[in-house]
Order: C-alpha cells, then structure tokens, then sequence
C-alpha cells in the first residue's frame, strides 16, 4: 500500500522537473519549432518522432552530443550527403535554432537549448 | 506484392501493392480518390498533403507498408457536402488560379486550424510554408484560412 502513494510522489515530481526545465519563453520557442516540425519533418519522421523503420530514421536518442546538433543542423541545412537521403528543408535561422531544440527537447529527448549563435557560418542562410 | 488493408475517408479498403508503394499512388491509382496531387514525389511542395491521424502528411513519400491501424482523411473526405469552413472561406475568397496546389492547400490549412483555431498570421504563414504555389495564391490562402477561423469560431 504504501508503494502507491511513493509511485505518486515519483510521478509528480517527473512531471514538475519536466516543466520546470524551460521558462515561458523558451516553452514559447518550442511551441514554434513544434510547428515547424508538422510542416517540414512529420510527414517522415512520424508524429513520435520514431520515424519508419527502413525509411525514415528515428529522432529518438538517449543522449544528444555537440556532434549530434551539428549533424543534425548540417542535415536540414544542406540535405543528407546519399542520394537517397533527405534533402535540405528551406527554414530561417530562427526556424532551424526552433525545430532542432524542439527535436532535442521532446519524446524524451533531453538536450541542452541552442541559440543562432551556437550555428557555425555554413549552418547560417 | 502483398494484400494492405487501409482506412481512407472513413471507409476500409484492401489493395494489393509492393509495401513501399506510396500512399499517393495508392489513393490515385488503386482507390481513384484522385483530388490528392502528385507535384514533387519527394514532399518538398505540399501537393500531395492528406491526414494520417489528423496530422498534415505527404502522401508521396509515405509508404503503404507503413499505415497499419492509421485513418487516412484526403480531400474528398474532409467534409461530405464539401462545406468544411475551410472549403467554404477558399469559395468565399475565390482563392484558386490553376488549382493544382489547393487541395494540398486546404488540408494543412484545415489540420492547422484544428490545432490551432484562431492562428496569428505567422502561425498561418509557419503552418502553409511547406505548401508552395507557383500562381502566387498565398495572399487569398491566408485570407481564406482568416476567414475560415472565424466561421468556425462563430
């Protein structure tokens, strides 16, 4: 009986870190990239975020590294380098800093916020 | 080949195709729901856009093999007198020039204004971005969408 209420607690807590991690502002900034991703990414990567296994690959990761955004910044940017990859998504710099933290920041992805000064000059329009 | 079976505009269907067959050509060629456009093949323009689950995808590049268990919405069952208020507002502000685009058009509007009702206009101009117009009908889209908000809001 006691298990419960502990589980309870647990929760709670998870959800109050969870919305604790990003002020209104920020939250704000998600919600945009959030609608830049139903435009541009969802139709390939899924409203989870799994992708399609064979097709299109997963945006779910345990841990994003520097490599990792800069791969995934160069990706939008410039397209994938195999033919048959994505190709490069036409967004402001605004647009691309929004979507990247949202695809870093939701499903369970957790990553440090990036801003337009973290893009490198060819990551820039 | 293999035997898919598929839920579109609310009415279950079997076809038999290759599990990587777009769902696009599914809809055109199998099902004759041709209101849903082929433009680009590779989900750059938004021609090609119908509801998986209420969400605005690109039918070209999505994968038959993939659909299992999901609800297919195009253009020819968003509404069933053709009144949906974003069908409507598009007559009202008589947006189309070609009209190769608007069926695309009109689903990410109507799946942008079910999720957001009263979007700003950067919201709408966000939302429509993946959805391309060579005829320039982007003025009267965003008038339509305005429009429709309103009629659905009322």
């Amino acid at each position: 009986m006691r298990q419960i209420p502990y589980a309870l607690l647990c929760l709670s807590l998870a959800v109050f870190v969870s919305c604790a991690r990003f002020t209104p502002e920020e939250k704000a900034e998600l919600h945009k990239g959030e609608e830049v991703y139903i435009t541009h990414c969802i139709s390939c990567h899924g409203p989870g975020g799994d992708g399609l296994s064979g097709a299109y690959p997963t945006l779910l990761k345990p841990q994003f590294s520097t490599d990792i955004t800069n791969n995934t910044l160069n990706i939008i940017r410039h397209g994938s380098s195999t033919a048959d990859g994505m190709k490069a998504v036409s967004l402001s710099d605004d647009e691309l800093v929004q979507v990247v933290n949202y695809i870093q920041n939701h499903w369970g992805n957790e990553a440090p916020l990036i801003s337009q000064s973290d893009l490198k000059p060819s990551q820039k329009l | 080949m293999a035997s898919f079976q598929l839920q579109v505009n609310g009415r279950q269907h079997t076809v038999d195709v290759d599990a990587d067959t777009p769902l696009l050509w599914v809809l055109r060629d199998e099902l004759k729901l041709n209101g849903t456009k082929y433009g680009c093949g590779i989900a750059q323009c938004g021609a090609c856009t119908v509801h998986i689950d209420g969400m605005p995808i690109r039918a070209c590049c999505f994968p038959i093999g993939k659909l299992a268990g999901k609800n297919v919405t195009t253009i020819e069952g968003l509404s069933v007198h053709d009144d949906h208020p974003v069908q409507l507002a598009w007559q009202e502000i008589d947006v189309p020039q070609c009209g190769y685009c608007q069926t695309g058009q009109i689903m990410t509007a109507a799946a942008l204004l079910d999720r957001n009702p009263d979007p700003s206009d950067e919201c709408i101009l966000r939302a429509m971005k993946g959805n391309l117009c060579r005829c320039g009908t982007y003025p009267r889209i965003k008038n339509a969408i305005k429009e429709a908000a309103q009629t659905k809001m009322s």
